[in-house]
């Protein structure tokens, strides 16, 4: 919305202003009225000069239509510059001789249509505008057409409410009637649009067809023209939950559109038409052949009324404001207010439709007042919990310990291209975007690993020689019919892991082994236990693919990307990830409890052996858990070794075991006896050749 | 013989570390070194002729025992070897620069969540969570956004397929309207999270961002208390010299509602160039209000008996202003220049 300030002073002379010095230069008389606009809550996006004059576009928000014009502008101003005079409209009051050509108007339903008044005048000359009033609409914004659509567009930016002209012969009958459209009809709008209608849209219809969509836009056909000689004017109230509607379907946002869907002014419609027929007077330099006048007023309009405490300003801002002060701010604003002892009782003016209760009553009270004035108190609300937020604390940990081993967070957007959703889940129960910025941000992730991916690839593009990302973020899924979100924490890893330098000439590329160290480090710290079982998933490596579980669920996956999605992503190094499930994580995070330490010593046992190639160390593993004695407390690989001096089909693997019991010391001859008995059964088991 | 060997290696280990205790500098260090370990006469070679006369099957046994011999013999010397050289001028330089050893760093916004998070911790806020797919009325309708109201912007919200009413979150305020739904005042809560709107990215958008939000609802909540929250907050996270302006604003959740600006934490207005202001001196940092009574009414709290404050702000916007960063984008780049800089 632009306000020009020259034309602003008309209702309200700013530049009288208190607030305004004369020796201000233009620039910082230019802040001035900005700051005067925020004051009230109009904030300015742009200052004009146009030929001289400073013109402020406005950003004006949808619940004040009342804001839409000058004279609305002026109003709440004049609130914050009680000092200046304010002027209402100079507009001529007149009689209207009712029905002189014997025309009607039919409104079909009050509610789509509240109120609608015609005027006709015939004789009249359409022609260019004055030079001052072609300049004006040119400050607004505006193109100057004829003296006529000037007339209606000048009375929107002066006082708010949009009228429309129809010539007067081109409509069919001596009618107007106000009606939903039915299907099968349609128009051609001014701005060239053909429009199918139906029974959502609200229609200005003579005789036999629709010659405007109300509220919105008119027909082409019956618009004023060259050759118009008799015309009628519209000055109306339309529903605007129907205008809404009906404008967002076709997507038209016209002036009329814009202020009828926001709500205009119901008593409105006489003091504009009254506003178009003096200026159209004075554009015809005669006086005018006005020969019908109708105002049909079908709505049943009671003024708002609201209780409001005299204390309650005080009370709800938190600042002493006197009754007196309050009473002058509301009274200015156009509220009208009976005192009723303890309360006044307010009526909310007809401009203002979003007043709602009491507490709006606060708000124009100190946006007034000064917003400036309000204090600072710190509320004494204390809560009757403090709730740790466990996850949270989780999540830090995590973060803390991923980061100082190596790890970057990352944040990706949460929906993915479709491909990249079939890489990662075959299942058919995911969300997708009916509106998406695009095909490839169209699906929610059921995985995190597309984001991971992309950022490697980002960072290898940029040399970087090697990356450790993680991210927390939800997947999206549907289970049992309903929608799931899940929050996971995944990781991922390629390319170097550690630099070489002076000492260590070699470096270290990430492979799978330090990968799940590092991931082992990870819930190590977190006091848990982790154990890998193979299983295959699609996106990883066939040799390389664990679920991970925690005392027996599962709780995520890890393993080697596979090589046809890693060549999709364009990426050329193995590229390690994981992704847990932080639910899981946290139903496994145990309240801890000291426990004595063992303070017996412990012994160890060496042990090397050739075990079959084709058995896995898991599988060792798992037989070693099942079949060690109570005092066995540790186990550890030490060396692996295969090729010269060893049968092909076999591996050479050297442990130690560690005995302890923390009941007692054990003597030699025990730890032995339990040692033989226990690799014995291993050697049983695997056919293992002791060396 | 395989046992007299034995009870030779026990004697030598008797009579080494009777011999460590008599050395007491290097010159007697390099003697018993020579004594156990000389490749010609040491007393490790002396055992290692005698592996040749033993049985073949005794042979890998007294191997193993004599390296282990000498292994302990060279670990005990290089220990004081180490004792006698602590302190003393040598030829390692010692100005040879550090290992890299690999950092990470927490993402940005993460970084400046957790620093919000824990000035509303300290004032005894609860922390509380809501989905991001979320159905249209607690995005909009609870909030006082009935269908076709001008605020309830539908163009830019990302609609599910399949279902008439469900849509990525616009805010974080409906967590709030779950949580009132089913508690009772006093509620005292800051909701952070993602929010998701349909804009194409640019310098100052991107379809994904974060938000936090807080709501206190309680007996006695006035407009000044939200001045005196929002203050006490900016002071403790932009520093104590920022001030604060309250600029009338529409939301529709809240009445009154007002926009809140904080003064230049760079320039404090007085340089016409500056790069976080622009000159104006100041900055657009949160939306706030006091909770509109219809939204109260909406979750079963009676507005005649108990008045509330909420409070918004996108995080990013948070990051950008207190780190000078002027495009939005890089927090979903991922790039390592960018993440490296922080935390």
């Amino acid at each position: 919305m632009r306000i020009n300030i020259d034309y602003l002073k008309q209702f309200l002379n700013i530049e009288d202003a208190k607030i305004i010095s004369k020796h201000l230069s233009r620039a910082q008389k230019r802040d001035v009225w900005k700051e005067l606009f925020a004051s009230v809550g109009l904030e300015t996006t742009e200052i004009i000069d146009f030929k001289g004059k400073d013109i402020f576009e406005i950003e004006i928000t949808p619940n004040r239509p009342d804001w839409l014009s000058h004279y609305g502008v002026a109003r709440d101003l004049h609130s914050k510059l009680p000092e200046l005079d304010f002027h209402t409209p100079n507009i001529t009051d007149r009689k209207f001789e009712k029905n002189k050509d014997n025309f009607t108007i039919n409104i079909e339903n009050k509610d789509d249509c509240g109120r609608y008044i015609a005027c006709i005048i015939r004789n009249i000359e359409v022609k260019e505008s004055t030079e001052g009033i072609k300049e004006l609409l040119e400050s607004f914004g505006l193109r100057p057409i004829n003296n006529f659509v000037d007339v209606s567009n000048l009375i929107v930016t002066t006082i708010g409410h949009p009228i429309h002209m129809f010539d007067l012969d081109k409509l069919k009958g001596n009618e107007i009637n106000i009606r939903r459209a039915q299907k099968g009809e349609g128009i051609g709008l001014l701005d060239g649009k053909e429009i199918e209608l139906n029974e959502d849209f609200l229609v200005i219809a003579d005789r036999s067809n629709p010659v405007a969509l109300a509220g919105i836009m008119g027909g082409e056909y019956s618009g004023v023209t060259q050759e118009t000689r008799n015309i009628l004017i519209e000055s109306a109230y339309f529903n605007p939950a129907v205008i809404r509607k009906a404008a967002k379907k076709i997507g038209i946002k016209s002036e009329a559109s814009f202020r009828f869907e926001r709500g205009a002014d119901i008593l409105i419609p006489p003091p504009a038409i009254n506003m178009a027929l003096d200026m159209i007077e004075k554009s015809e330099s005669h006086s005018l052949d006005i020969s019908y006048y109708d105002d049909r007023f079908p709505a049943d309009f009671v003024p708002k009324k609201i209780q409001l405490d005299k204390i309650y300003p005080s009370a709800y801002s938190g600042i002493q404001i006197s009754e007196n002060i309050a009473f002058k701010i509301l009274i200015d604003l156009g509220f009208g207010l009976d005192d009723r002892g303890d309360h006044w009782e307010v009526e909310v003016p007809s401009f203002r439709v979003d007043i709602y209760g009491k507490q709006d009553m606060v708000e124009e009270i100190i946006r007034v007042y000064g917003y400036d004035r309000l204090t600072s108190e710190i509320p004494k609300t204390t809560s009757s919990i403090v709730k740790m937020d466990v996850k949270r604390e989780l999540n830090q940990e995590i973060r803390n310990h991923l980061t100082s081993i190596g790890f970057f967070e990352v944040m990706n957007y949460i929906f993915i291209s479709p491909e990249e959703h079939s890489f990662f889940s075959r299942d058919r129960d995911f969300l997708e975007i009916r509106n998406p910025l695009g095909k490839d941000f169209s699906i929610l992730r059921k995985s995190l690993f597309p984001g991971l991916l992309k950022n490697i690839l980002l960072n290898f593009n940029h040399s970087i020689p090697g990356v450790g990302l993680f991210e927390y973020g939800n997947q999206f899924g549907i289970a049992n019919q309903e929608i799931q979100e899940k929050e996971i924490l995944a990781i991922g890893a390629s390319g170097q892991y550690q630099k070489e330098n002076w000492k260590n000439k070699q470096g270290q590329e990430f492979d799978f082994f330090i990968f799940k160290s590092l991931i082992f480090s990870l819930f190590s710290k977190l006091k848990i236990s982790l154990i890998l079982k193979d299983k295959h998933k699609q996106f990883f490596d066939r040799d390389c693919s664990f679920s991970v579980f925690i005392k027996g669920q599962e709780v995520g996956h890890m393993g080697i990307l596979k090589k046809e999605i890693l060549d999709w992503y364009k990426l050329e190094k193995p590229v390690m990830l994981a992704e847990f499930f932080v639910s899981g994580i946290i139903k496994n995070i145990e309240t801890k409890s000291f426990q004595m330490w063992n303070k017996y010593p412990s012994y160890d046992r060496d042990l090397s052996f050739l075990m079959n190639k084709n058995l896995k160390y898991s599988q060792l593993e798992a037989a070693i858990c099942e079949l060690k004695p109570d005092s066995l407390e540790n186990h550890t690989l030490f060396d692996r070794y295969q090729g010269k001096g060893i049968p092909e089909d076999k591996i050479s693997l050297s442990m130690t075991f560690s005995y302890s019991n923390n009941q007692k010391i054990l003597i030699n001859e025990e730890i032995n006896e339990m040692h033989t008995n226990f690799i014995n059964k291993l050697i049983k088991k695997f056919d293992l050749i002791q060396r | 013989m395989i046992n007299e060997l034995k009870k030779e290696i026990e004697k030598a280990k008797t009579c080494f570390l009777e011999d460590l205790n008599i050395i007491q500098s290097s010159k007697e260090l390099i003697q018993i070194k020579d004594n156990y370990l000389s490749r010609k006469k040491g007393i490790v070679t002396e055992f290692m002729k005698q592996i040749k006369n033993l049985s073949a099957e005794d042979k890998p046994l007294a191997g193993k025992l004599i390296n282990e011999f000498k292994v302990e013999v060279e670990k005990q010397l290089n220990l004081i070897h180490d004792r006698l050289s602590y302190g003393k001028k040598n030829e390692i330089d010692y100005s040879l620069p550090a290992f890299d050893i690999p950092v990470g760093s927490p993402h940005l916004l993460s970084i400046v969540r957790t620093a919000l998070e824990n000035i509303f911790l300290e004032m005894g806020y609860e922390i509380t969570h809501g989905p991001e797919v979320e159905t249209e009325y607690n995005n909009f309708t609870a909030l006082n956004m009935q269908e076709g109201h001008p605020a309830r912007n539908e163009q830019d919200t990302f609609f599910i397929k399949g279902y008439s009413d469900i849509i990525l979150r616009t805010h974080t305020s409906p967590v709030q309207i779950r949580y009132m739904e089913n508690h009772q005042p006093p509620i005292k809560i800051i909701s952070p999270g993602k929010a998701f709107r349909k804009d194409e990215p640019d310098a100052t958008h991107t379809p994904v961002f974060s938000q936090i939000e807080g709501l206190l609802v309680d007996k006695g909540i006035h407009f000044s208390h939200l001045k005196g929250t929002l203050e006490l907050f900016i002071k403790s996270f932009f520093g104590q010299n920022v001030s604060l302006r309250f600029r009338p604003g529409y939301f529709p959740f809240t009445e009154p509602s007002a926009e809140v600006d904080i003064s230049c934490y760079l320039c404090n207005g007085s340089n016409p160039e500056c790069r976080i202001c622009k000159g104006t001196g100041w900055l657009e940092i949160l939306g706030s209000g006091m909770v509109h009574p219809r939204v109260l009414e909406n979750c079963n709290i009676d507005p005649e008996k108990y008045s509330g404050f909420a409070f918004g702000m996108g995080i990013e916007r948070i990051a950008m202003l207190k780190y000078g960063i002027s495009d939005i984008r890089m927090f979903y780049d991922n790039d390592l220049r960018f993440l490296k800089q922080f935390g």
